[in-house]
């Protein structure tokens, strides 16, 4: 699971608007599409696992940070996706892990592999670094194995060389000081006012009547809001990041939260109510904080629209139909 | 580690409480943390990796004690002290 606390994000506003487009590969996505993932799958190491393959969460509590939850430790699980090679941000040579893993449920009954007294039916999906991940059978018994080749996401780490971290006196940064409270003032107005639900309902709307904006998440992992043109920018400097160089794949295993579609939590969603119990019982913790959980509704293409905005829905809507 | 923040699966901290169109930022402290977030930001101080183990660190005790935007002002001191720009 992913750490609540470190959910701040980059601070992005959303634009939806017509993106231009400079490389004349991006106006044919085909295109772009196959030599762009070949170009990046070289980048990393072949994933140990494959789609279907059975495995055991590591059973450790190693000191400092890990993304290997209590409640994940020393479960079985099955293989549902590999994301591929992330890059941890952060960090100035960007360490590579590979791959997610994203089950936790026992295989066989659909019972969650948080035990009996679990919420049934409502498996836990989960994004695993690879290192965290042991496999659970012998290479030979594997179980359905696809032999689905890896597709690998490179990101670029945040550059550090555009800013003047080591003087801090210099005019430059004295010039950069006036202009930060104005930008600061701008970035709690910008969550206030800009950001918020009403950018994810505009995606789900547009989803309803624009099929070719609707097949774009089963397309890509990015899921449609990135190729649906929503921008991010940086209140802080009203700059963009350079192309190529903006974020990618993070909210996988890093950042969870998607606060470019529909803003910050609500306070709830932070509580430690909603945090201890919406593991072994997302409906339940949902219905008990008075909103319902509509079943999600189907698209006619079979892609699922997201039915409720907030994630207590996610682990139910990603399970097998009930 | 088995820090208080990995509460996932957890008993005992009762129902959710929602409310209804509440705030963006409910108090004051929310506030002051989206101001100080970009300035921390740009000086190098902040960044994803490095806001998540001091916050791990946070006593248990005084953990439980503060609100979210509390402990997000706990891990920019210490993330401070840690870079030498202020002391303790």
């Amino acid at each position: 699971m992913r750490s609540w606390s470190a959910g701040w994000p980059s601070w992005p506003t959303v634009r939806i608007r017509p993106r231009r487009t400079r490389d004349p590969q991006a106006a044919r996505p085909d295109v772009a599409r196959r030599e762009g993932a070949d170009a990046v799958s070289s980048a990393g190491p072949a994933p140990r696992f494959a789609r279907g393959d059975r495995v055991l969460t590591r059973h450790d509590a190693p000191v400092g940070h890990t993304r290997l939850p209590r409640y994940a430790r020393g479960k079985p699980g099955v293989i549902v996706r590999v994301h591929g090679t992330l890059h941890l941000p952060g960090h100035q040579r960007p360490r590579t892990g590979r791959a997610a893993a994203r089950a936790l449920q026992h295989p066989l009954r659909r019972r969650p592999a948080l035990g009996a007294s679990a919420e049934p039916r409502a498996p836990v999906h989960i994004d695993l670094w690879e290192r965290y991940l042991e496999p659970a059978a012998p290479q030979g018994a594997r179980h359905e194995r696809h032999s689905r080749r890896s597709r690998t996401i490179t990101t670029a780490s945040r550059s550090r060389s555009s800013r003047c971290a080591s003087a801090r006196s210099s005019p430059c940064c004295r010039e950069e000081a006036g202009r930060e409270r104005g930008r600061s003032t701008a970035s709690v107005g910008a969550y206030e006012q800009d950001i918020g639900p009403h950018n994810g309902a505009k995606v789900v709307a547009r989803a309803w009547v624009d099929p070719g904006y609707r097949e774009r998440p089963a397309r890509g992992r990015h899921g449609g809001h990135r190729r649906a043109r929503l921008r991010r920018r940086r209140p802080s400097g009203g700059r963009e990041h350079p192309r190529g160089a903006q974020p990618r794949g993070l909210h996988a295993l890093a950042r969870a939260y998607p606060h470019a579609l529909i803003g910050l939590p609500p306070v709830w969603y932070k509580s430690f109510e909603y945090r201890s119990r919406a593991v072994r019982e997302p409906r339940v913790s949902c219905a008990s904080s008075a909103s319902t959980c509509p079943r999600a509704p189907r698209f006619a293409s079979g892609t699922r629209a997201p039915s409720c905005a907030i994630s207590c829905c996610r682990s139910v809507r990603l399970a097998p139909s009930v | 580690m088995n820090g208080i923040h990995d509460m996932g699966g957890m008993h005992g901290f009762g129902r959710v409480q929602r409310e209804e169109n509440e705030p963006v930022f409910p108090r004051a402290m929310g506030r002051a943390r989206a101001r100080d977030q970009p300035r921390l930001q740009r000086a190098a101080v902040f960044t994803s990796t490095r806001a998540v183990t001091p916050s791990s660190g946070l006593e248990p005790v005084d953990y439980l004690r503060s609100s979210y935007y509390e402990r997000w002002l706990d891990r920019n001191i210490r993330l401070l002290v840690e870079k030498g720009v202020i002391t303790p």
